[in-house]
């Protein structure tokens, strides 16, 4: 499907097995392969950053390959998100601290 | 690899290699099952000549991404590269 990257910005963002993970706030792009590289996700789901222990989290970084669909909402795999927004996101790029949906 | 953060892209000046500015860059069209980014949707500066280029209902420019040659500060496309209406 062919869309429109201001039309991305806003959308609930749901794993596959159901459950809200957030909101997407912002998509990097990779200037060399002129692909979406990483989806980062806001507003995150209270439960979601319970379940994961990530309450002072601003938001979790997926790469695009996680993706499973985006139209009305964005589907996600089950897969390993990178924190952002948080003193142990500052950590992880060193130390690659990196979690599962 | 050199990652943008696509929201700070919104809005920089699209320019052509050969010095003409096109405008500023409103949208990205994108390929949602790859991810491949297939076209810049530019709002054109008041200097350009919109009827040179394809355009859609609002007057806006579509550049093919493969004309990009370059992103940073600006973005850089190749003027022979581009569709002309």
């Amino acid at each position: 499907m062919i869309t429109k990257l201001t039309k991305v910005f806003g959308k609930e963002v749901y794993t596959l097995s159901g459950s809200r993970v957030g909101r997407v706030e912002d998509v990097t792009i990779d200037v060399d392969t002129r692909k979406l590289s990483e989806v980062l996700i806001s507003n995150l789901d209270p439960a979601f950053q319970k379940r994961y222990e990530l309450e002072d989290a601003k938001g979790v970084i997926l790469p695009y390959s996680g993706i499973r669909a985006v139209h009305d909402i964005v589907l996600v795999n089950n897969i390993k998100y990178r924190l952002h927004g948080t003193e142990a996101a500052a950590q992880a790029q060193e130390g690659s601290e990196e979690g599962l949906l | 690899m050199t990652t943008i953060e696509s929201k700070a892209l919104l809005t920089r000046n699209v320019v052509s290699d050969r010095g003409t500015v096109i405008g500023k860059l409103v949208d990205l069209s994108l390929e949602t099952r790859s991810g491949k980014i297939t076209m810049l949707v530019v709002k054109p500066s008041n200097e350009v000549d919109v009827r040179l280029f394809k355009t859609n209902d609002f007057g806006e420019i579509y550049i093919p991404f493969n004309a990009v040659k370059a992103i940073k500060d600006v973005i850089i496309v190749n003027e022979t590269g581009l569709p002309r209406a």
